[in-house]
């Protein structure tokens, strides 16, 4: 299509056309089945670009919201996983019974029994991070050679930090999204991810000026950010703070109401 | 050969406003995360035992989000049912499609299917609306623009001038705003065109 037959098209498409320019244009679009196609384009193109315009989500978003839906339910994540491989298949009914067993020994419920290790190490759940490496665009004529150096390392850096997170390999997560962060502003994810990993290193200021940056985002994730900065603090021993942490926040998803309910 | 805007003049259902209108339209995950985790549950597990696997029921799922995303991106549709009802009858309808296709090997009978998740007949759907390809192109070939075009096509739809986006975006003239304008467009048909060569969402009406 060429740039006079867009503007045409486009003019016509916003009722701006004298009616003998549009019945010009209808009689060509009944002769031109190219001209008829790329209008029909033109005009989703247009009734998607009104709705994004509007705040619409975007399908990435609703795959986000699925998975963070998803997030909240680490028992159905952990049974998924364990379909992908036969011995897991056995081993979970195995290691359930096991830590019902070791349950009942324990008596967890009892929370003054716990010790801030182990009530780290029951609460923390590591968020699912995937990464979806995005086209980068290298035939836009807009992209200056710098800015294509740049998406190039991207979603090479981001790549090898999931790789290293998926054997919690958290060291060089946290190494790796360092610099990633040095090239672009990271997302809410990133930050996530980073944060949870500096927890997992000891690195607990970084962490909480990550978590703090995360809370202030306004993204989807935010509300993550004050159950990963409680469990920061508990990991340091730091109980009382803690406590006051989360009586200042408000009611969240369920594994936040769980460490709440373990803290009171 | 305009095509007017469909009228639906049925009583929008109290979930039009939340789900189609601050969910989908205006962004608010709440309403969304609320349908995932209320009503998500209990339709992978019908479709679950109308024979689908986990993985299969959860697809299905999120297919009928897709769908009902979809159709919240037209401005005249108007969600007149639960959406719970809706999204049921859409998870039905595409894994009926799924059965029909052949994706699946699995034996079940169309009788077993709608026992266990019943119809809802004031819900009018047609295979067109099932159809998300196009949506789906449309969707992630704008997310492939550069930031640049996505911010020029935004700013232009949310009504800015020419003039005012020109100078927001620190463009030297009215003629630069114009030729990225159209090199944005074009390039985003063009990502279509590379990912659709059969040309299907050119042929296809809203």
């Amino acid at each position: 299509m060429n740039e006079d037959d867009l503007i045409l098209l486009e003019q016509y498409l916003r009722g701006e056309l004298p009616p003998a320019e549009v019945q010009k244009l209808e009689t060509r679009l009944n002769k031109e089945p190219d001209l008829q196609a790329d209008l029909t384009l033109l005009r989703k193109q247009n009734q998607y670009l009104a709705y994004r315009a509007g705040g619409g989500l975007s399908i990435e978003d609703l795959e986000t919201m699925a998975k963070d839906a998803r997030t909240d339910r680490p028992e159905e994540i952990k049974s998924r996983k364990a379909s992908s491989g036969r011995i897991l298949r056995i081993f979970i009914p195995a290691a359930v019974a096991a830590t019902f067993l070791l349950f009942m020994w324990w008596q967890p419920w009892d929370s003054a029994d716990l010790t801030p290790e182990e009530l780290y190490a029951v609460h923390m759940t590591q968020p699912v991070w995937d990464v979806t490496t995005r086209n980068s665009d290298s035939t836009d004529p807009e992209l200056t050679n710098s800015d294509k150096v740049v998406l190039s390392i991207r979603p090479n850096l981001l790549q090898q930090a999931a790789q290293a997170y998926e054997t919690e390999d958290y060291q060089t997560v946290a190494s790796l999204l360092e610099r990633y962060s040095q090239t672009d502003a990271p997302n809410s994810e990133v930050l996530l991810i980073y944060a949870v990993s500096l927890i997992e290193i000891g690195d607990f200021s970084t962490a909480m000026q990550s978590l703090e940056t995360l809370a202030e985002s306004g993204s989807l994730l935010a509300s993550e950010a004050p159950f990963y900065q409680c469990l920061a603090l508990i990991k340091q021993g730091k109980i009382e703070e803690a406590k006051t942490l989360i009586r200042q926040t408000p009611k969240g998803d369920t594994k936040l109401e769980r460490l709440r309910e373990d803290l009171n | 050969m305009y095509i007017h805007p469909r009228v639906n003049t049925q009583q929008p259902h109290p979930d039009h406003q939340q789900v189609i209108e601050l969910g989908f339209r205006q962004g608010q995950s709440a309403p969304i995360t609320r349908i995932y985790r209320e009503v998500g549950p209990g339709l992978v597990k019908k479709l679950r035992s109308s024979g689908a696997t986990e993985n299969e029921a959860r697809d299905i799922f999120q297919e009928a989000m897709i769908v009902l995303m979809q159709k919240a991106t037209d401005p005249a549709f108007v969600l007149t049912a639960p959406v719970g009802a809706y999204l049921s009858e859409v998870c039905r309808r595409l894994w009926l499609s799924a059965l029909r296709k052949g994706n699946s090997r699995k034996e079940v009978s169309l009788d077993a299917l709608d026992a266990s998740m019943a119809t809802d007949q004031s819900i009018h759907l047609i295979d067109r609306d099932l159809d998300t390809r196009c949506f789906r192109l449309l969707d992630s070939c704008y997310q492939q623009l550069s930031e640049t075009c996505r911010e020029l096509l935004m700013r232009l739809k949310k009504g800015g001038t020419a003039a005012e986006i020109t100078e927001q975006m620190n463009m030297n003239s009215r003629h630069t705003f114009d030729r990225r304008k159209h090199a944005c467009i074009k390039r985003w048909g063009v990502l279509i065109q590379a990912a659709d060569p059969t040309g299907y969402c050119k042929s296809q009406l809203l």
